[in-house]
């Protein structure tokens, strides 16, 4: 049973290598990008956000905000206030102090970010309580004196005071809610804080206002804050914006959402929020014109006019008091010069924001990047094509600077940038795991094509080898036969070929010399060449007959089976070796040129037909002529007599009898003729390979006896 | 190898140009046997105008051989004419004079092949 010859197992492709492959991997970057883009939609936080804060934070970080006002003054208890004043908490009625005297400067507003939510220890009906029984006296004259939670209520109350109050996340209420506040409309889409921090009633009930003091950190970073949110039930403004209320005594604020908040606004200020409620603080450098110090206010030290009309917030920077936040600039500030710095930021419209159309349009980006890729990639070499991911990478880079830089908002690079680069990344791989699938295929096509080559060139070897072997030697009939000298070669344009040339001896003391040539080349005209050969001697030994005769019977039998319409022309020439009488017949052969010893030359071109098999019942004509001894005859195929050279020209047959009417070669031996026809035709190709194949044969008649 | 065809009067004139070898043959082939069946079913002959082919070869001869074959099956006629020197001679030794009739004009090919058998 015959089976099919083994492939080598590598060749076969896997399934996935051909999957991935399919289309040079290119249904698989759309269906990658497809869903890349599907989640780059999804909202926040959404996939990655680590990498697009930290893009974020080195726009601000390149480029931070310039500060062009300076609408808020800090009233620091720095460590220089500490160190004058004492360790903190401050006794409250040095806070109240500190109040009244900053009061006296006339700020637009005064925030706090402090928080009294126990009473203060060292107010002196307290210290009374703790003396009594050492010092009766003392304890009753301390009693006298005010609390000092009430000096510092009054102190609030006198002033444009707005008190910080703490959202918690535990659901404790330390300080009912103030109940001050009414709202209108139906709720909103703020965060909630489950629990509240407050100060104490006393004290929280006299201020003109109450603001967030929330900054909540993202991992440890402050990047967009809660500008307004639910605190213990009441919809409450951070700290900055409660004071731009209180300083433009305005009563109310609104908060405008459709599917999230817009915006929020006080008076005539209209802040830009998040969806959450949340505002992303533009960052300008720590700057300590920002701050005055709470001591030197006390002592009266202070610029005089440098808090008329501005917001006063008062908080703690002393170090050791920890109320210090990493900002998205990578700065450790103050809690309270993040609040100045809100401040500012709505002051000057500063504000940065990441519009609800960010999302898509960086989906938009990414895909447009993504078309661009699946279309070169597969097709580019990969120099070229990482030269395109170079600018996808930069592009989306600079244009999320620039929508930073040029109009404070907040655009992605990192998504798109990585999206990009997965996907690149893909398609290289598809393309060259495809080239590795054709590299394959293409060895082991080869590997299959050489092995045929090799069997058919073994096999076409042997029938070269089969071919010349039916072409008779010169020396297997010269030795029983002194009359004729010969010469005779045949070379093939291809391993075989359809020249012959036939001579043996004929009863009666005839030799019969016959050259021919089958139209076309290789293997076909080699089969076919080999039927003339065979039917053309038993013609000529069967019969005993004339040339005529032989072409008449040869062209008949190959008519009879010719399916491939081949065609042959052959030309054969019987020596009376008693006489040198010649008779010959050609069936379309290149005529047989007579050399006489003289060496006159004559074209024995007399008789005979068109080749065999081209018309099936031609009567061919004999000719005849008589040769002297030593004429020498020479038939050859058109392989010779259209040799070319490199220019395309032909030898052409004048050449051949310039060449054999030559002086020098009069009276020559066939052999050594045929050799010098040989190297002349060689010469004149000039190494071009011959086109044809070549056949020559050279007779002589050596004379009777 | 370029074939343009003309016709005078009942005649298709087929006009090769360049090298008619191994490798434009069976071009040839397939334009000129066709044309001698269907020339030969509308009462019509064929004339080879070889002004323009400066060489046949073997190949080439197959292929007027064929077209010599199909004329006679399909009682067509057909004729050469114009030859170049070298095609001539070509035609002398192959003998193919006698398997195509060969004309000296193109004209006297024409008027060969409409006079009547």
């Amino acid at each position: 049973m015959a089976s099919p010859p083994d492939r080598p197992a590598a060749a076969a492709p896997v399934a996935w290598r051909r999957w991935l492959a399919s289309g040079r991997g290119r249904w698989l970057g759309i269906l990658l990008s497809a869903l890349f883009a599907a989640v780059m939609l999804i909202p926040d936080p959404g996939p990655l956000p680590a990498m697009r804060l930290a893009a974020f934070d080195y726009y601000q970080v390149w480029l931070p905000r310039v500060r062009q006002s300076a609408p808020a003054v800090i009233v620091a208890v720095d460590d220089e206030s500490l160190t004058r004043v004492g360790q903190w908490p401050w006794p409250r009625d040095v806070i109240a102090r500190l109040i009244d005297r900053i009061a006296a400067r006339q700020p637009a507003a005064i925030a706090l970010d402090l928080l009294f939510t126990e009473p203060d220890r060292s107010s002196p009906e307290r210290i009374a309580l703790a003396l009594r029984k050492r010092d009766p006296a003392a304890a009753d004259q301390l009693a006298k004196l005010r609390p000092n939670d009430e000096l510092l209520a009054e102190s609030i109350r006198r002033a444009p005071v707005v008190l910080g109050v703490a959202g918690i996340e535990q659901p404790i209420d330390r300080g009912a809610s103030s109940g001050a506040v009414t709202v209108v409309g139906p709720e909103m889409p703020l965060y909630r804080y489950t629990g509240v921090l407050r100060s104490l009633p006393l004290i929280d009930s006299e201020a003109r206002g109450h603001g967030m003091i929330n900054a909540e950190p993202e991992r440890g970073i402050v990047r967009r804050v809660p500008i307004v949110a639910y605190v213990g039930g009441e919809p409450m403004l951070t700290l900055a914006l409660e004071s731009f209320r209180i300083a433009a005594s305005v009563r109310s604020f609104n908060v405008s959402h459709e599917r999230g908040v817009a915006h929020v606004q006080i008076g005539d200020i209209v802040v830009p929020a998040q969806a959450d409620g949340r505002a992303w603080i533009h960052f300008s450098k720590h700057d300590p014109s920002r701050f005055v110090s709470a001591a030197d206010v006390l002592d009266g030290r202070d610029v005089p006019d440098l808090l008329e009309g501005k917001i006063a917030m008062v908080g703690v920077t002393a170090l050791a008091l920890l109320d210090q936040h990493t900002t998205a600039r990578g700065e450790q500030l103050p809690g309270i010069e993040i609040h100045a710095q809100l401040v500012e930021n709505v002051f000057e419209g500063a504000l940065l924001s990441r519009p609800p159309w960010a999302r898509p349009v960086e989906a938009l980006a990414f895909l447009f990047a993504a078309a661009v890729l699946i279309m070169t990639v597969p097709s580019v070499r990969p120099r070229r094509s990482f030269t395109i991911l170079l600018v996808c990478w930069l592009t989306f880079a600079l244009a999320g600077f620039a929508a930073y830089a040029w109009g404070r908002t907040l655009l992605d690079p990192t998504a798109p940038i990585a999206g990009v680069t997965v996907l690149y990344g893909l398609m290289l791989a598809a393309t060259l795991v495809g080239l590795d699938l054709q590299r394959r295929q293409l060895s082991a096509r080869l590997a299959t094509e050489r092995e045929a080559a090799a069997r058919v060139t073994g096999e076409l070897e042997a029938a070269r080898r089969i071919q010349m072997g039916m072409l008779p030697t010169r020396d297997s009939v010269l030795k029983t036969e002194r009359r004729v000298e010969l010469f005779a070669m045949m070379s093939a344009a291809r391993e075989v070929g359809g020249d012959l040339y036939d001579f043996f001896p004929l009863p009666d003391e005839r030799f019969l010399v016959l050259v021919g040539d089958v139209s076309g080349k290789g293997l076909p005209a080699a089969m076919f060449m080999a039927v003339s050969k065979a039917l053309a001697k038993s013609a000529a030994m069967r019969r005993n007959a004339g040339p005529a005769d032989l072409m008449t019977t040869v062209n008949e039998e190959l008519s009879r089976e010719n399916p491939e319409q081949m065609f042959v022309t052959m030309v054969a020439l019987v020596i009376d070796l008693k006489t040198g009488d010649l008779v010959y017949c050609n069936a379309g052969h290149e005529p047989p040129i007579l050399t006489r010893r003289s060496g006159e030359t004559v074209l024995l071109d007399d008789g005979g037909g068109p080749p065999l098999c081209v018309i099936e019942d031609y009567p061919y004509e004999e000719a005849r002529a008589r040769l002297e001894p030593r004429d020498v005859l020479v038939l050859a195929s058109d392989g010779f007599t259209e040799a070319m050279n490199r220019t395309g020209a032909l030898y052409g047959r004048e050449r051949l009898r310039a060449l054999l009417e030559s002086p020098v070669r009069r009276g020559v031996d066939p052999t050594v003729l045929g050799h010098e026809i040989v190297a002349a035709i060689k010469a004149f190709e000039a190494g071009s390979e011959p086109a044809d194949d070549q056949t020559l044969l050279l007779v002589s008649w050596r004379g009777g006896i | 190898m370029e074939l343009t065809e003309r016709r005078a009067g009942k005649t298709v004139v087929l006009a090769p140009a360049g090298r008619i070898d191994m490798a434009t043959a069976d071009q040839f082939r397939e334009r000129l046997i066709p044309l001698i069946s269907s020339a030969a079913a509308g009462g019509e002959s064929v004339v080879l105008d070889f002004s323009g082919v400066d060489y046949i070869s073997s190949a080439g001869l197959r292929v007027l051989m064929l077209a010599a074959k199909e004329a006679r099956s399909s009682g067509g006629k057909i004729a050469v004419a114009a030859l170049q020197p070298l095609v001539n001679e070509i035609f002398q030794i192959s003998r193919f004079d006698k398997v195509v009739a060969c004309h000296v004009g193109v004209n006297d090919a024409v008027a060969a092949v409409s006079a009547p058998a």
